[in-house]
């Protein structure tokens, strides 16, 4: 096992919550990747004679659906897990576009100086002043809702604070002297932002894309619940719930078995993005015992 | 001071000009208004009249000069599906129902958020301090349409004590606000707790306290003075966020008639001259409060140097 592994592991056995909070997101990416075998049946399988069954310990729920059936009698159990793959999946996607892109900007922006960090910051200042969920919601109603098209709008609307963040740190970074070292050993400029900056940004860069990843998701539902992202026969939580509401009086479960799945996944990965922030930064530990005596 | 002004104002102006950009080219070249308007039986020269009707068939230049002036006097034509209604005015209409939500729910947010924040900085990473941040984590982790959903299930429907949808009585606001006020409150509640550990930390307050100057006196007359302005700041923050389009989905499911609800029918209508008049008017007033909040930020902190 190498090094880092086990003191991150080591750490993770100091904090129950972080370690259920692990386990959770992990069996949510399994349950994803796994869905065509763990699901007990097909989503979208129509059943109108067993529709809104209540979960199996209910009276008419029964074990073939464990968590009963939806009003076109799909299985709800199967359509959560299908739920995670689309909610995971934007979510990565977007994390790895957006994160991607903000970062060699920021990092650009921040090791060049200068006009190059003029432009760039001020691009990003003027992009993040514009109201983007309601540009969004704009361009998907024009160009049409669907997976593709939401990963496209949340990339554009979400690179912002992965520059910011970037940027800022390559400033620091920039000044301490193992650059000024490879600098005067003359390594390349490249050589520099990838070998060792952009290392040194990793700590900083997890926590952000893992908070990112959580608010995507969130913003995936609410999408999908105002009728322009995830479209059936695609299933996803969102869609789920907004299916639910003309059930909401009658039968809410339909409403708390997505709702519950969404929330308690966001809620794991802002627990895990807390805690990687505190294990990875020493100085908030500092600052948080000396408070404390 | 001045020059400060002006270049925020500057500044201002291109985002507006941004958003318009933006709108113009999503709304009128991307997406084929005149199509929309006509029935999807409409012939190839109904088409054609429609389009120079609209104004469609002169350069794009020009289409994009003549909707900018329209922009700048807040006329955006009539909205597409209730003919005859000017697009500005039924947005203007339904600013003051989406400014009472936004108020209501970010102000709760901050009376419990301050508070909450302050007794979990108290004694970092202590059972209470445990509590309250899962407690501000699960907040902001229950998007709020579902929380409106369980509110409306629960206390709407189930106890009966408030409506669940619909304007104009405190029973009809209390609902929503909560909605809106808990995901705020959450990540309020973390920055207060972040902010307040700061300030806790500082000489200041170890010599107040060594002059024996009460614990409670100690986190509400220094710590939390010191902290105030960013959590104020954070707070207008909030303020605009909510208003640039997080409400939607709360005024969906309460039927509340905001900017939000009309937003998202004009949405599924394709109501575009009232899609084109809510963003822009919406991007105004972030900008405006955003300013504000640069100015007091200013005004409050002789710290901040004005550049």
């Amino acid at each position: 096992m190498p090094h880092w592994l086990s003191s991150v592991l080591g750490e993770l056995r100091r904090d129950r919550l972080a370690t259920a909070a692990v386990t959770i997101v992990m069996t949510y990416l399994l349950a994803a990747l796994l869905a065509p075998w763990i699901a007990p049946g097909d989503p979208n399988s129509q059943d109108v004679v067993g529709r809104l069954q209540g979960p199996f310990w209910d009276q008419g729920g029964a074990l073939a659906h464990p968590l009963g059936t939806d009003a076109l009698g799909q299985d709800l159990l199967s359509r959560v897990i299908y739920g995670a793959r689309a909610s995971l999946l934007i979510g990565f996607l977007v994390v790895l576009v957006a994160g991607t892109f903000g970062t060699v900007l920021g990092v650009v922006a921040g090791y060049r100086g200068g006009r190059t960090d003029q432009i760039i910051s001020r691009i990003t200042d003027i992009q993040t002043a514009f109201p983007g969920l309601l540009l969004a919601l704009t361009i998907l109603a024009v160009i049409g809702p669907g997976e593709t098209n939401l990963v496209i709008v949340f990339a554009i609307n979400g690179w912002m604070v992965y520059c910011r963040t970037a940027r800022s740190q390559t400033l620091s970074i920039r000044e301490q002297p193992y650059i000024e070292a490879a600098r005067a050993a003359g390594s390349r400029q490249r050589t520099i932002i990838f070998g060792h900056i952009i290392p040194n940004l990793a700590s900083t860069l997890v926590t952000l894309a893992t908070l990112e990843l959580a608010r995507i998701i969130l913003a995936e539902s609410v999408l999908s619940f105002l009728g322009v992202g995830v479209q059936t026969p695609s299933v996803s939580w969102g869609l789920m719930i907004a299916d639910a509401e003309t059930y909401m009086t009658t039968n809410p479960w339909l409403t708390f078995v997505p709702g519950a799945a969404l929330a308690v996944l966001v809620l794991a990965m802002n627990v895990v993005a807390s805690w990687v922030r505190t294990i990875a930064d020493p100085v908030q530990r500092s600052r948080e015992s000396i408070a404390r005596a | 001071m001045l020059t400060f002004l002006a270049r925020r104002l500057a500044y201002s102006l291109i985002v507006i000009g941004g958003v318009l950009v933006v709108v113009f080219v999503t709304t009128r070249l991307i997406g084929d208004p005149a199509r929309i308007i006509l029935p999807a039986t409409a012939s190839q020269a109904d088409y054609e009249l429609q389009r120079s009707r609209m104004g469609l068939d002169q350069p794009i230049l020009a289409q994009f000069f003549v909707f900018v002036a329209g922009a700048v006097r807040g006329d955006f034509g009539e909205s597409l599906w209730d003919r005859g209604s000017s697009a500005m005015g039924l947005v203007v209409e339904r600013i003051p129902a989406t400014l009472q939500l936004v108020f209501a729910g970010v102000g709760l947010a901050m009376a419990i958020s301050i508070p909450a924040g302050i007794l979990a900085a108290r004694r970092p990473r202590s059972l209470l301090d445990r509590v309250i941040t899962l407690l501000s984590l699960a907040g902001f982790s229950v998007p709020n349409f579902l929380l409106a959903m369980v509110l409306i299930i629960v206390f709407a429907v189930g106890l009966g004590w408030f409506y669940t949808s619909g304007f104009g009585t405190i029973r009809h606001l209390v609902l929503p606000a909560v909605a809106v006020a808990l995901p705020v409150a959450g990540r309020m509640t973390q920055f207060v707790r972040s902010t307040m550990i700061d300030e806790f930390s500082r000489p200041y307050i170890a010599t107040a306290r060594s002059k024996g100057v009460s614990e409670p006196a100690i986190a509400v007359r220094h710590a939390l003075r010191n902290a105030a302005i960013p959590i104020l700041t954070l707070g207008g923050w909030e303020f605009t966020r909510q208003l640039a389009g997080y409400t939607v989905a709360v005024e969906v499911v309460f039927a509340w008639p905001g900017v939000g609800q009309l937003a998202s029918q004009a949405i599924l209508r394709r109501d575009f001259t009232v899609i084109q008049a809510d963003v822009f008017l919406v991007a105004i007033i972030v900008l405006v409060i955003n300013l504000i909040i640069d100015l007091l930020y200013t005004v409050l902190d002789p710290r901040v140097k004005m550049v």
